[in-house]
């Protein structure tokens, strides 16, 4: 188990290490002049030439993605100059073009609005979908089950924004059950905040919920024909424990693998939903930085959102080798 | 989409007695034979590829239809607009025997000539970045499964790495840098960039079972070189699996264009698009006026919808066994 972890471990710094290097690499790969579009684009040649020398523009491009990687684990100064140093603690993304806040502290103060819609709506789309797909499976051919599987495909065929608008159009503004969402925080008012998130949370959750219905309900099916589960109803187990945990246990598996799979996707999702709910998250984030061109907060959103979903990706793998042992071996 | 298992498989066992009955004497049917057989009886897949058909027409004569009906795509008409609240006149935004789907708010230009243009651009956009990674797909795939060794494990991590992304902020982070490059282009190049692997990895896996046949064996023990196996004698037993999941990465394509439009980093104003439509309904028209939403969002779920249908009975048509996500 120690030898797969550090194995999976090594993967994960690897994928974060390329990700850190295509996201940097896209702004020297086309040419773009960060020191005029910090200064702004009026400035005279001297300030665009301090600016420059004080963000270390003029390094080559790999000695620019050293300092910038040294100033995520270390820390950086900012210098023009002795008398003028700014210290940038860790873990330092830089400044803001526009308006020179600290990076890090501008993703800090967004992060948990996207981190909240999308746990929500995974928890919700793994038990919905899994729950619809085993009953689907159960009552084959039935009312629920056709039901279920046309719903289903309705919703892998329905973009996320569109399922948000609905949603608000009908749910919040004309039946006004839920009025006026917007984002609380956690902190301040938990069931407030739960009471705003329900809709970005179906919205979101309906997509993935109808992809791991459809999944379930093949598996569900594949797995109810093999001999150990007739072995399991021979031998006189009652059904509830040849469902719940027989069958289930090998329906779980590839489920959770498209899990880990998924929440790059559920990333993108999340994003969708923000905007359509008008939150500002993570994705509202670098949206209006790729407006503005600024491009320190647009490479630390990447690499942010990168990092968590490299690392959901992680617990997601050795979660995945508690449930089946045999991937240990692999 | 779902033919039922137990259909499938009695298609199967009725296929030799109907070619019996059928004919007097026994003919032989090619594998492409059969498998339109099977398609043709799949309803719901002739469903969703006549809509296809229908789309790719309204597509291709958006300029005839808009003259038809007598409106350009960016005309404005604000004698059709409320003035105080911006929105259309007449009801469920101003559908009328003059404006079939309405006009926009703010500017009144005609609905159905801004879906029509925009059904262009996004098939075009899903079409060309499908082509783009089915070619990237199929060809590494192909080249990592025959060659093995580093270029397999370059081409793998690879294709990992691209799907564990939360690929829009990268597409908005190369936009962001490349504001004049040509945007369709563009988004073509960014969206194949991220859907190859999809492809890449079945076409990788088929690869792997069929480089150790016997036809491949012969094809090298009478001189055949690398390049000729792999793309002469390989490739062509895969054009099943290349061609089912083409037309499943589609729509996929389709919902990825869409919600860069979405995000404000689509193709570029006056040029409609339908996500565009949407993030401008987004931003406050839907709740006043729901037709605004309801046009691109439809048009968009039915376009998605038949491309899934379409691909699901081709899968089941072409390759009854293998398992569908």
């Amino acid at each position: 188990m120690v030898r797969f972890i550090i194995r999976r471990l090594l993967g994960s710094l690897g994928v974060l290490i390329a990700a850190s290097i295509v996201a940097f690499g896209i702004f020297f790969l086309i040419p773009s002049n960060p020191a005029v579009l910090y200064s702004g684009r009026t400035s005279s040649p001297a300030t665009i030439q301090a600016t420059k020398v004080r963000l270390g523009l003029n390094d080559p491009a790999y000695e620019q993605y050293y300092h910038y990687m040294k100033g995520i684990v270390v820390g950086r100064d900012f210098s023009s100059g002795p008398g003028d140093v700014n210290h940038c603690p860790v873990p330092c993304l830089g400044y803001s073009f526009k308006s020179n806040e600290p990076v890090t502290s501008i993703l800090w103060s967004r992060l948990p609005v996207t981190f909240s819609i999308i746990i929500g709506a995974a928890v919700l789309w793994l038990v919905s979908g899994v729950a619809i797909g085993v009953l689907s499976a159960l009552k084959r051919g039935s009312v629920i089950d056709r039901g279920a599987m046309i719903v289903a495909l309705a919703g892998v065929s329905l973009p996320v924004f569109f399922t948000a608008l609905i949603l608000l159009k009908l749910v919040s503004y004309d039946w006004k059950i839920l009025p006026n969402v917007h984002y609380v925080n956690f902190a301040d008012d938990p069931l407030n905040w739960a009471r705003n998130l329900i809709l970005p949370w179906i919205a979101l959750a309906f997509l993935f919920s109808a992809l791991y219905a459809r999944l379930t309900r093949a598996t569900t099916l594949e797995t109810l024909g093999e001999d150990y589960i007739r072995t399991a109803r021979a031998k006189g187990l009652p059904e509830r424990t040849v469902i719940g945990k027989h069958t289930l246990r090998a329906v779980l598996t590839p489920i959770v693998t498209i899990f880990g799979l998924d929440l790059a996707q559920g990333f993108t999702g999340a994003i969708l939903t923000e905007k359509a709910f008008g939150f500002v998250g993570l994705g509202q984030t670098a949206v209006s930085a790729v407006d503005q061109s600024d491009l320190p907060v647009v490479i630390g959103v990447v690499l942010l959102s990168t990092f968590i979903v490299v690392i959901a990706n992680l617990i997601v793998d050795l979660l995945y080798g508690v449930i089946d042992p045999r991937v240990r071996l692999a | 989409m779902t033919v039922p298992l137990e259909a499938t498989a009695s298609d199967e066992t009725a296929d030799p007695e109907a070619i019996y009955q059928g004919v007097g004497a026994v003919e032989g049917r090619t594998p492409w034979q059969i498998a339109w057989l099977r398609l043709r009886r799949d309803k719901v897949a002739i469903g969703g590829g006549g809509v296809i058909l229908l789309l790719v027409l309204f597509a291709l004569l958006a300029p005839v239809l808009t003259r038809l009906e007598g409106y350009g795509p960016y005309v404005f008409h604000q004698n059709l607009i409320d003035p105080t609240f911006q929105t259309p006149l007449g009801g469920f935004g101003g559908v009328s025997s003059k404006h079939w789907f309405g006009v926009e708010p703010g500017t009144g230009r005609d609905m159905f000539a801004r879906i029509a243009y925009g059904a262009q651009v996004s098939l075009l956009i899903a079409v060309g970045a499908t082509a783009v990674s089915v070619f990237l797909g199929a060809t590494l795939g192909t080249i990592a499964a025959y060659v093995g060794g580093f270029a397999d494990t370059l081409v793998s991590r690879t294709m990992d790495v691209i799907l564990a992304f939360p690929y829009l902020l990268f597409a908005l982070a190369l936009v962001a840098v490349a504001p004049d490059f040509n945007r369709k282009l563009l988004l073509i190049l960014i969206i194949a960039g991220i859907s190859w692997p999809y492809i890449g990895r079945i076409i990788r896996g088929q690869a792997l079972s069929l480089r150790e046949r016997e036809f491949v064996e012969a094809a090298r023990s009478m001189g055949a070189g690398s390049w000729y196996i792999m793309f002469r004698e390989i490739l062509p037993n895969l054009v099943a699996p290349i061609l089912v999941y083409s037309t499943l990465i589609i729509p996929t394509n389709i919902l990825t264009e869409t919600a860069l439009s979405f995000l404000g980093v689509g193709v570029q104003p006056p040029t409609s698009s339908w996500g565009e439509m949407m993030s401008e309904a987004a931003s406050g028209y839907f709740q006043i006026d729901p037709a605004y939403m309801i046009f691109p969002g439809g048009a968009i779920f039915i376009t998605v919808l038949a491309f899934n249908l379409f691909g699901d009975g081709l899968q089941d048509a072409l390759d009854p066994r293998s398992s569908r996500r």
